[in-house]
């Protein structure tokens, strides 16, 4: 029988009969006790309350209200972290995989869908911060929102993981613009609450990254392998710089619809990332390149086997350099290079075997002379060149030919390539020129 | 010509023979072998019969024979029909790889729940695994927010 209270008198638990285990006897009863047809239990609760309540004087009555207030509120509360501990059990049964072992397969999620994965429930919330789950970060599936705030949330998270980083829009309409300097202004959403501040470090308009927003890198990126980075608009030359000296590690990087200036970044690339093994660079500003830096790259970038220089101001000689001066080149492509005649060819056809070189693509190179690609189809023809296995030198513009014509059906001497080096494809799409005026 | 047979012993006291070539995809069985442990049989405690069988299957499949030489595309295909298994099972299969060292079979593994993952909202990956949202009101209104650019 339990002691009930006169809610005048001292209370209770000042008793010294009133111990521990009474209350949670009362605790428990209250849990516990099975509904039953014969009394509902809403109007237990406001008969008792009214009976107290009318009974006690009036400056006990707030206290008894507030009182009851405050235990339903506790119980309230405990039930919910109860209730909790059983969801978190529950979830360690349903997925009995031990923490480690639940990262190694986050590492294999997208950076987007592991973030929809860690609000679901605690365990996936903690294994999804684990450093080895950002190694490979790729924010380009989520360009509308990605800025610099989530991309300096993301390398914090990475610790000293980062292995590879892509960021900005894949494919932005203006990729098929190719003389315009100028990112596209694509409107994603109102941008009202990112207000233009107009400062430096201003977001270029319509994107949200800003153009210092590889500052991280600069503690984070020694290990990072792999950059990709596309259409950020205007990045500030002296951070993006600064960022890159950084990645000593780089083995991989690829800048498409940025400002960059080749001069800097090759002779940054020469000097600090000398493991540097495919470089992909399309360009959005003209800027001057000398021939020391281009050597100078040639000769420390020892590793290169990828090379794509697109819509730079190179010349037949830089070219030259380009193209035979690495030891393990296999792929070259200088498409949209309006200052090349293709002379640099000579030196490559008369190479029989050293060259290592695979893929050669000279695509809308306006300048192109038709009589440099016979000359080199013929060395070919001969024997030399013996690595090469893939050759395009397709235009819009067809070839220059002398004087000021051009031509869009050029002399190939195609079925002999066939005859004598069937291992090549030779690629030379030209459509018919339309009259320029 | 005669092969060297080894005795795989599951923790529920299944016996296996299988080829010494097979086995050694395992590299917690190739050390075995290697430090000549293996002559009464290799007991695998953690790993029962049903789970097992499984792992056996797969390192048969993926012991590369010279005359009979599969395609890539075929054993992907065989791959995915391998992995059509229930949720409980390919986690099993996870840690067997895990504590047997088989880098392949662990990374097929891992990539198939991984895909199972991919691309869904936080409802349904609960839904998939059958997991209950263990967050305090607060602690979610968090995290959703933290992360809110991969909620576009």
């Amino acid at each position: 029988m339990l002691p009930t209270e006169n809610p005048t008198s001292s209370p209770l638990s000042d008793s010294p009969k009133f111990h521990q285990s009474n209350l949670d006897s009362i605790i428990s009863s209250l849990v516990t006790f099975l509904d039953s047809p014969s009394f509902s239990i809403s109007s237990s609760f406001d008969r008792v309350l009214d009976n107290l309540l009318s009974s006690c004087d009036v400056s006990v009555q707030d206290q008894l209200v507030d009182r009851t207030l405050e235990r339903l509120s506790l119980l309230l509360q405990s039930t919910k972290r109860c209730s909790q501990k059983l969801a978190t059990l529950h979830n360690s049964i349903s997925w009995f995989l031990p923490s480690e072992l639940t990262v190694m397969v986050f590492l294999m999620v997208d950076t987007k869908s592991l973030m929809q994965a860690s609000t679901c429930c605690t365990m996936f919330n903690k294994c999804a911060m684990d450093p080895l789950c950002y190694s490979h970060i790729d924010l380009t599936k989520a360009f509308k929102l990605a800025d610099d705030r989530v991309l300096h949330t993301l390398l914090n998270r990475s610790g000293k993981q980062l292995r590879s980083l892509k960021l900005g829009r894949v494919d932005a309409p203006g990729s098929l613009f190719r003389s315009s300097c100028l990112p596209p202004l694509i409107h994603y959403r109102n941008s009202a609450s990112r207000s233009l501040k107009l400062d430096r470090d201003a977001p270029s308009p319509g994107y949200f990254f800003t153009r210092s927003c590889l500052d991280p890198l600069k503690l984070t990126g020694n290990l990072l392998t792999s950059l990709h980075i596309y259409f950020l608009g205007f990045m500030n030359m002296d951070s993006l710089l600064d960022s890159l000296s950084a990645c000593s590690n780089l083995t991989d990087l690829k800048i498409v619809g940025v400002n960059v200036l080749l001069e800097p970044i090759l002779e940054l690339l020469a000097r600090k990332c000398c493991l540097i093994e495919h470089l992909f660079l399309d360009n959005c500003n003209q800027g001057m390149i000398t021939y020391p830096t281009i050597k100078l790259f040639v000769t420390n970038c020892l590793k290169i086997t990828s090379l794509t220089l697109l819509d730079f101001r190179l010349n037949d000689a830089m070219a030259q350099i380009l193209v035979t001066g690495f030891r393990i080149l296999k792929y070259i492509n200088l498409s949209n290079t309006a200052g090349i005649t293709g002379s640099f060819l000579r030196d490559l056809g008369h190479r029989s075997n050293d060259s290592p070189l695979q893929t050669l693509i000279l695509r809308d190179c306006f300048s192109l002379q038709e009589r440099e690609v016979v000359e080199f189809l013929n060395s070919l023809i001969a024997g030399n060149v013996r690595s090469i296995r893939y050759i395009d030198v397709s235009s819009n513009n067809g070839l220059a030919c002398d004087g000021d014509r051009r031509t869009s059906k050029p002399n190939f001497t195609l079925e002999k390539l066939k005859e004598e080096r069937l291992d090549i494809t030779f690629v030379a799409d030209f459509p018919s020129i339309r009259p320029s005026y | 010509m005669s092969s060297k047979m080894i005795v795989l012993m599951s923790s529920d006291g299944q016996s296996f023979e299988v080829e010494e070539a097979v086995a050694i995809q395992s590299q917690t069985i190739a050390h075995m072998v290697e430090d000549d442990c293996v002559a009464d049989g290799i007991p695998l405690a953690n790993v029962e019969s049903k789970i097992l069988v499984k792992v056996i299957e797969y390192c048969k499949k993926y012991h590369v024979d010279e005359a009979n030489p599969i395609s890539e595309e075929d054993l992907n295909k065989w791959d995915e029909k391998f992995m059509d298994l229930e949720q409980s099972t390919i986690f099993e299969l996870i840690l067997a790889a895990n504590y047997l060292n088989i880098k392949s079979l662990f990374d097929l593994t891992c990539q198939t729940v991984a895909d199972m993952i991919k691309g869904k909202t936080p409802e349904e990956i609960r839904s998939t695994f059958n997991i209950e949202n263990d967050f305090t009101p607060e602690e979610e209104e968090a995290v959703r927010k933290e992360n809110q650019w991969a909620f576009e």
